[in-house]
């Protein structure tokens, strides 16, 4: 059988935490990406969320998504278009990590537009969400590049870990 | 390039059981995934789940809950983490609910978080699928976990695959 899901690289932010995740030259030898992502804030902020962007592409409205997702009891959905992938997480902890899967389908195929699905778990005791959130990344070129974001700049705290792993078909 | 998502453990049960344990899970993985496909077999009650065999009130989850018509969330603490559904003795004959779990940084000194789906099978518009967030307020690194009910059993045939993942 032939081996398939791959680690690619990893970061784990050591004691002074990271302002970001990058992940650069990315091979395009598998199918599919999958990106793993475990955060933690350096420093809290209300209705916080991380920037995703692809090949440093942040113009253009070109990230689209829709969300379904529930924040303590309320279920809620939405959709938008932005200048980059607003990875969705709706609350934020300096001390609880925030869990992202991010799954991105026929990534090195220059003949179409990207998709991906993105999903967040984030629980802190007396309140948490859960969100699914389709993605397009609306550009045919190859991802040759993912970067991860703290939206307001504060970056990710010591532990916050985001990984790299490729799948292959066959 | 090193491979990963390496199987640890594996069961199918033969006859009904009232629990199911991974136990000594190996601390040499990045992070840990559980392939489940359960029934029950008695009533509908809720499926269980605890981290090194601790019931006490650490955990809380989030989920988000739906069937061909309703949709619905809650948020409580309990504990145990309670986002995992299993198809009961209602339900189509051998059919089973399906259930990925990921826990990430298992070994690392924080709290954990937990993320779950789960979807019922059955040959009728009366099934649901959950999908939930959980903590387990505990720093210690997880070496164990356990699946139960309140009063029934797992059926024959169900199935519990524990899966290593590392991230280099």
């Amino acid at each position: 059988m032939a081996i398939t899901y791959e680690p690619i690289a990893t970061y784990t932010a050591g004691a002074g935490g990271v302002t970001s995740f990058e992940f650069t030259s990315i091979p395009q030898t598998y199918t599919d990406l999958r990106v793993i992502h475990s955060m933690r804030l350096k420093s809290g902020n209300a209705n916080v969320y991380n920037k995703f962007t692809y090949n440093n592409v942040t113009t253009g409205n070109i990230y689209g998504y829709l969300r379904w997702y529930i924040q303590s009891s309320t279920a809620l959905q939405q959709g938008s278009a932005n200048d980059y992938q607003p990875a969705p997480s709706t609350l934020t902890s300096t001390t609880i990590p925030v869990v992202s899967t991010i799954d991105i389908f026929g990534y090195s195929d220059a003949t179409i537009k990207k998709t991906s699905i993105y999903t967040v778990s984030q629980n802190f005791g007396a309140t948490g969400a859960y969100v699914i959130h389709p993605c397009s990344f609306v550009d045919n070129t190859a991802i040759t590049s993912i970067k991860i974001e703290d939206a307001f700049g504060g970056g990710f705290a010591e532990y916050s870990t985001a990984t790299l792993y490729g799948i292959k078909a066959a | 390039m090193p491979t990963t998502y390496q199987l640890i453990s594996s069961s199918t049960l033969s006859s009904s059981a009232a629990t199911f344990s991974f136990t000594s899970i190996p601390q040499t993985y990045t992070d840990l995934a559980v392939k489940c496909m359960t029934r029950f077999t008695g009533a509908a009650v809720d499926t269980w789940i605890t981290f090194n065999a601790n019931g006490s009130g650490i955990y809380s989850v989030t989920s988000i809950k739906g069937t061909n018509s309703v949709g619905s969330g809650n948020s409580s603490s309990q504990v145990r983490f309670t986002s995992m559904l299993s198809d009961d003795s209602s339900f189509t004959a051998n059919t089973f609910t399906s259930t990925d779990i990921y826990i990430p940084n298992y070994t690392l000194p924080q709290f954990k978080q937990i993320n779950s789906a789960s979807f019922n099978e059955n040959n009728s518009s009366d099934a649901w699928v959950q999908f939930g967030a959980g903590l387990m307020q505990s720093t210690t690194a997880v070496t164990s976990i356990e699946f139960f009910s309140t009063s029934t059993s797992f059926a024959a045939n169900s199935t519990f695959s524990l899966y290593g993942i590392k991230n280099s």
